[in-house]
């Protein structure tokens, strides 16, 4: 990279383009892809802090109780859903299914729906719809 | 160092199945992580309800700890990959670029090893 490109001027084109909904689904992919990421960070800690550090832990449940903890925690299992349904269809086009224009639009929204639907299933089976969760409501 | 990413003089070798390879270990560890993912998550709804002890007792458990390092370590992997791509995407200085990936690399090993530790902790207090 020479000395002059880095002052060359760009025109806008993120700040104007209307991305259609499939690159707006490409992009949360690896978005959500960087929240889990970072989340993994977090589930080391929480399992740290559960073996070693029981104030620490104690913190972190209440923490995680509260309505702002539910809205980061559900947050982080919808990215963890979207990012699964989204992947899922990564390997339907690298079957070679799903290319054309119709199939790419009806596919977005089967996606998007999908990964909700789930996320809802999860919530209510892990506050008592049914009892499979395997761990004991309090 | 071979980064497999990038293009370099040799770039004839680089378009060996290197390339496959990761592309593969993307679409492997994900189809991996879908069931374990679908656990967790159905783990991590409840689990915030419970006290350190019944959390350990439960964590400790090999039915529950050996998924819950099994997702850690796939995910681990995964996001490696993920984040190479992201990497080669945006950042071009080569010495920055060398220093996020070591930064990267051994965050996510620390993560899996400091996880790995503490399931075996609550393993051993289980028993």
């Amino acid at each position: 990279m020479t000395h002059g490109m880095k002052t060359r001027p760009l025109s806008p084109h993120l700040q104007v383009y209307r991305l259609p909904l499939t690159a707006l689904l490409s992009i949360s992919h690896r978005i959500t892809g960087v929240l889990l990421a970072m989340g993994l960070l977090l589930l080391g800690g929480w399992l740290l802090a559960a073996s070693v550090n029981t104030e620490g832990f104690a913190l972190i449940q209440s923490a995680l109780g509260s309505l702002p903890g539910q809205v980061v925690l559900w947050g982080w299992i919808y990215s963890l859903v979207f990012h699964a349904c989204h992947g899922i269809r990564h390997i339907v086009w690298d079957l070679g299914h799903g290319l054309e224009r119709d199939r790419l639009m009806r596919h977005n929204l089967v996606e998007l729906m999908a990964s909700v639907v789930l996320t809802g299933i999860l919530f209510a089976v892990t506050h008592g719809a049914t009892d499979w969760s395997g761990s004991t409501p309090s | 160092m071979n980064d497999h990413h990038t293009v370099s003089a040799d770039s004839g070798r680089m378009a060996d199945h290197q390339a496959t390879r990761v592309w593969l270990s993307e679409r492997i560890t994900g189809l991996a992580l879908i069931p374990l993912s679908l656990w967790l998550a159905a783990q991590l709804g409840t689990l915030h309800r419970l006290g350190q002890i019944e959390f350990a007792q439960f964590m400790g458990q090999p039915a529950h700890a050996l998924p819950m390092l099994a997702f850690l370590a796939l995910s681990a992997y995964h996001a490696w990959l993920g984040l190479e791509c992201i990497l080669d995407d945006y950042v071009h200085h080569p010495l920055i670029k060398r220093a996020s990936r070591l930064a990267i690399a051994l965050t996510l090993i620390g993560v899996v090893a400091v996880s790995a530790f503490a399931l075996f902790t609550m393993a051993q207090a289980a028993t």
